[in-house]
Order: C-alpha cells, then structure tokens, then sequence
C-alpha cells in the first residue's frame, strides 16, 4: 500500500493546484471558496516512489461549520491519513497559521507547504522558511504550484514523515482562559512577525480600483450584465457555423451507415431502430450542444479562473440577504449555469442547513448548459441572430435571476422560516488565468464530460422514442396518441401537446427537449433532420409557432422540473423525497403560470 | 470605540473586541479579526451592504449587519 498524505489549507490557498501538478489528474480548480466538494484522490509519484495524495476540502478550522468543512475536520481529527502537507498562503501567512497549527497540535507527521510564492513576491512580501522550521519544528517548503515549483519538495517532505518515526507533537501553550482558537491566533500572529518581511508597497493598489469599479454602486450590475451578455452573444454568435458542419457530418455518416444495413439485409424495422432511432437522436444532441458548449465553456472558465464570481455574489448578496437567503446561493447558482446536479452538490458551501435547502430547491431555475442550445436557438429563429436576441438572453438571465430571488423569498416566508445567518465571503485577487491551461482543461473536463453524459442519456431514449413512435405497428402510435391527449392542455399555456411531451419525455436530459417536440409534430417517432439548428424555423412555423409561442417554451424551459440526474442529486443531498418533490413542482406550477401569463398579453395584442 | 460598520471607506482602524456569539465570533476569528488587528473597509456593493474589507492581507466581505459585532477605535 502507498502512503496516503492528506493535502489540507484554507480555501482558496492553491491546494487543488497542487494537487493536479502533483498527481497529473484534470481536476478543476477555481478561484473561490468552496469549489473542492467531498474528498478527491490522486496518485502522485516522487523519486520512483508511488504515494496516494487526498485532496481535503478548504476548511478555516478544525471547528467546522458546513457540512464541507465537517468531511476536512474529520479526515483530520481521525487520522485517517500517513502524514499531513498542510498549504498555507503565502501572501497571508497570519491567516493560514491557525489552521495549519492546529492540525500540527493533532498530527506530529505534518509537513507545511508555503504556496503561492511567486504572487507574494509580487506583492512584495518575503516568507522567511527556515525562520518558520526553526520555530516550529518542522519540514517548511516553499512552493508556487501554478508554475510547478516546489511540488516534488513538498510531497518528498510528506513522504519522508509518513515513513519515519513520529516527531513529538506540537505543544500548543495556552494562556489561562484561552480557547485553542484564541491561542492559535495568538500564536500565528508572532509566527508571521518573526517570518515574513516586507520589502515593496503594503497592498495591491491596482486590485482595489479594479474592484472598485467592478463593484460600484453604478458599475457593478451594468459591468456584470455586459459581461455575461457578451459571453452569450460570442456562444450565439461563434455556434451556428460548427452545428451546421457538425450536422452534415452526420448526414453524411447515416447515409453511409443505411447504405451499409442494406447491403447486410437488416430488416426494415431494425435499420429504423438503430438509425433513425438511435443513431439520429444522439447525431442531433451533439451537433446541437457540442458548438455553444465548447465555447460557452472557456469563456465561463475564464471568468471564474480571474476570480470573477466571487464578484458576483458580493454585489447580488444585498438581494439574497433581502429574502433571507445565502449570498453564496450566487455562486451555486452560477455552478448552475454549467450543469444544475453540480449545482445543487455545490449548495454544500452554504453553512446554514435553511439557507442550504433554499438554495438547493431554486437551482433548477437556473438555465443550464442542456437548456441554453435550445432557448439560444429559438431567440435565433424568431428573433434574429443580432443584438435583439443577445438582449432577450440577458432577459432570460434577469428572468431566472428575478425567479431564483422570488422562490428564495418565497420559501423563507412560507415553509423555510428564519433569520438569514451570518456571513462571510473572501474575495481572493484577481489572478490572471492561463488562457491555454483553460481552453483544454474546460474541454476535456466540462465539454466532454457533459457531452458523454447526454450521449449516455440520448441513445436509449433515441430507441424508446422510436418504439413509442413505431408500436403499435397498425393504427395511430403511442407517441401520437401521447401528443394528442396532451394537445388541449398545451393550448391553453400557450403551447400544445408537442412540447408538452417533448418537456414530460425529456426529462431524462433537458437537451432533448426540442427534438422531441419537433418529434412530436411528426408523431413519426423519428427525428427530422430539421431538429437541428438550420431549418428549425421551417419545421416550427410550418407546426404554427408563433414568436408568444417561442417565448412560452422559453419560459417553461427556464422553469419546470430539474433533469433526472439534478432530482436525483437533489434526493442525495437532502435525502428527502419531499424536498425532491417539491424541488420538482415549485417551479413547474411557475413556469405554467408564466405561460397562461404570456399568452394572455399575446392574444390581447 | 464604534462599531465597525461605520468606519468610512478608506479609513484604518483597530480592533478592539467581538461581540457576535459563536458560529459568527469563530469564523471572524478565523478570517483574521481579532483584537489588536488592524482592518480598512476598502469598498461597498451597489447597495451599499455588504462591505469588503482589508485584513491580513486579504479582502473579507462581511454585512454590515454582521459588521456591527466588531468594535474598532480610529488607528
């Protein structure tokens, strides 16, 4: 068995930096609190030698307060590990002592690693390591993750602890009528005096201007509604082309592929079932997500890996904190832009278990990565390509944003009663993302994943479709059967039994959606090859949509039940059928309401 | 001595005390606001709450509901 060494610190200190150049894995790392959930596994290698290296959730201290910080605590106060590296924060040495003394004072084998060297000396702050040894006695490595130093020296520092004898614990002296904490405080404060100088300006200057403006009372929300805007018009602009190659790609592949069947005599119905049923749904998923994912992804990434987002919840918390709710829910909310399910898991930064519950139930009003393709490309065909559609999807945001801040409101009057706790947010500096690094880490861990994930989903709905479509073999078909039961109750929200399927049939992936409903109009139980983006305004005009129409699937996109996974993410996290129920209603009685609302305004007009 | 959520912007004080109770009390501890140190609200959200602010070399948001909970005196 290879030693197991346990990578602890403060949030935001680089730990999962450390832990991709160590172990090589993909891991992504974002510069805000709480993006580490759960305990993360690696094996890295030093001199030869195989060692397992666990990556422990950021934690302030070893009393913890969510439930993230309680998996940190634990691994630590239990000893499950060999040794202990703990990363400390170079450019703020006082506020990474407490911690890492009191994981010392705990486990003798514990190594401490100095990160984020290179920014400290860029803020003109010098760390004195041997002076920290000294005083404490034990093995202190200075690191800059980001640009792989000091990795290999810090993990052999580990390896060396867990292997040989144990050192004699830290004696933690305490003042009469102290608590741990207040001494380690204590402590940490002499420590900082006795290792760190000064030797440029006392802090950033040009980081408090930046967010001066970023934040400011007339600049923050414009700034962050234009910089989201724009990440949709670049997503909205840069994918028609890609989607409309990808899909004769595909075109091209399927009829290669029935040539091939035919000349194997495969019989009629098996040929359908694999191409028209499986084959073309899975074809219309990817060249339909693919395109917006791989570009809406990086520009995301880029956002998050500057340190944007934290940004973000500080200027919206004033909202959250009016309905009594986190101001962090504005981060797992925009984890929700990119999937809900990682969203909801993401609620566990939230100390508070009401305020927690909130956030988990008003994250599926979040539009995620499966719903934008197709509100994107509905904008697109009936409000044209330009600026008017890049506006109206800024509207959706506010709309979903107005939505998640109503429900929030709307819960903790009603069943989720109480006082908003108290709350804390670091705001880390902005640090400068490594454009490359981004655009194939965002690819291979988001894209991709995300991608095969739906791919996963599609292709066995792809042949239960085609089998509603097809059975029973004489008559009407069950999916026509389906679509026309559901007819009058679509009408009267503005919509018709068509998307109604679509949303009831596409809950295993909210990408599906609209093939479904294009689907539906055909009740053929194939797709047609105008399911994806080019024709689509043909095939949806020709089944009488008008632009109320368009806005109505909008608006019950943005609110109706999470996906399978998310509502089964939700289940786990709160493990209650009762949240997971009511996380599924809450927003779909909305959404239907939007609905009977719009086509009310549409028909007087 | 005042409470810190009326320390202007740009303005350094001292800590002098913490009268949250405790998950708030812990925590501010462990982001660094202890009595003696020293603390500078730098700039505020759209609407004026919350406020971040310099301590220990990183900036903290807090409330300023929270805020009221540390005591400071002028620098």
């Amino acid at each position: 068995m290879s030693p197991l060494i346990g990578l602890c610190g403060n949030p935001n200190v680089g730990k999962s930096t450390l832990f991709n150049a160590a172990t090589g894995l993909q891991q992504h790392t974002g510069n805000w609190t709480g993006k580490t959930v759960g305990l993360q596994t690696g094996t890295a290698r030093v001199d030869g030698r195989a060692l397992t290296l666990v990556d422990v959730p950021g934690t302030y201290s070893l009393q913890p307060m969510s439930a993230e910080e309680r998996t940190a605590a634990d691994f630590v106060t239990e000893g499950r590990a060999d040794a202990y590296l703990v990363v400390l924060d170079g450019t703020s040495l006082r506020r990474s002592l407490p911690l890492a003394l009191q994981i010392m004072a705990r486990q003798p084998r514990t190594a401490l690693c100095v990160n984020l060297l290179d920014e400290a000396e860029k803020r003109g702050i010098r760390v004195d390591l041997c002076a920290l040894s000294a005083a404490l006695g034990v093995p202190v490595v200075g690191a800059a993750a980001g640009r792989r130093r000091g990795v290999t020296e810090a993990l052999r520092a580990a390896l060396a602890l867990a292997e040989g004898p144990a050192p004699n614990p830290l004696p933690l002296s305490r003042e009469p009528g102290e608590s741990e904490a207040e001494a380690c405080h204590r402590l940490a404060k002499g420590l900082s005096a006795l290792a760190v100088r000064r030797t440029g300006p006392d802090r950033a200057a040009a980081q408090t201007r930046a967010d001066r403006l970023l934040t400011g009372r007339w600049l923050g929300l414009p700034v962050m509604l234009l910089l989201l805007g724009l990440v949709f018009f670049l997503t909205l602009r840069g994918a028609n082309y890609p989607s409309a190659l990808l899909e004769r790609g595909f075109a091209l592949l399927e009829a290669w592929l029935r040539r091939g069947l035919v000349a194997l005599r495969a019989p009629a119905f098996l040929s359908g079932l694999l191409l028209d049923g499986v084959f073309r749904v899975t074809a219309t998923v990817i060249s339909v997500m693919l395109p917006p994912m791989a570009i809406f992804f990086p520009l995301f990434t880029l956002l998050e890996d500057l340190g944007y987002l934290p940004r973000v919840a500080f200027d919206l918390d004033r909202g959250f904190a009016r309905c009594h709710a986190c101001g962090k829910q504005a981060l797992t909310m925009c984890m929700g832009y990119g999937c809900n399910a990682v969203g909801v898991t993401g609620c566990r930064i939230i100390d508070s278990k009401r305020e927690r519950l909130i956030a988990i139930l008003t994250n599926g009003v979040t539009p995620c990565n499966g719903r934008f393709p197709a509100i994107l490309a509905l904008l697109g065909v009936f409000f044209g390509g330009g600026l008017l559609s890049a506006g109206l999807m800024v509207g959706v945001l506010a709309f979903s944003l107005g939505m998640t801040l109503g429900l929030s409101w709307l819960l903790s009057k009603t069943i989720l009663r109480g006082q908003p706790s108290a709350y804390t947010l670091e705001l880390p500096p902005f640090r400068m993302p490594q454009v490359g690094k981004v655009l194939v880490r965002s690819f291979l861990d988001r894209t991709l994943r995300i991608l095969l994930r739906a791919v996963g989903v599609a292709a066995p709905c792809g042949l239960l479709l085609y089998l509603l479509g097809h059975l029973p073999l004489h008559g009407p078909s069950l999916l026509a059967g389906l679509v026309r039961l559901l007819d009058p109750a679509g009408k009267l929200f503005g919509l018709d039994g068509a998307v109604l399927t679509g949303f009831l049939l596409g809950a295993p992936a909210n990408e599906i959606v609209l093939p479904l409903t294009l689907m539906g109009y055909g009740a053929a139980g194939v797709l047609s090859p105008e399911a994806a983006a080019g024709a689509l305004g043909t095939a949806l005009l020709g089944a009488g949509w008008r632009r109320g129409t368009a806005l109505c699937f909008i608006a019950l996109s943005v609110l109706h039940f999470p996906c399978a996974t998310t509502l089964w993410t939700i289940k786990k996290e709160t493990g209650s059928w009762g949240w997971t129920l009511l996380a599924a209603l809450l927003p779909t009685v909305f959404g239907l309401l939007f609905c009977l609302g719009i086509r009310l305004i549409t028909t007087l007009f | 001595m005042f409470p810190l959520s009326r320390l202007p912007l740009g303005r350094r004080a001292r800590i002098l005390s913490l009268s949250a109770a405790d998950p708030l009390k812990s925590r501010l501890m462990d982001l660094g606001f202890v009595p003696g140190g020293e603390i500078e609200p730098l700039y505020a959200a759209p609407w004026g709450d919350p406020r971040a602010y310099l301590i220990c070399e990183t900036v903290v948001a807090l409330r300023q509901r929270d805020a009221t909970a540390v005591a400071v005196e002028e620098a």
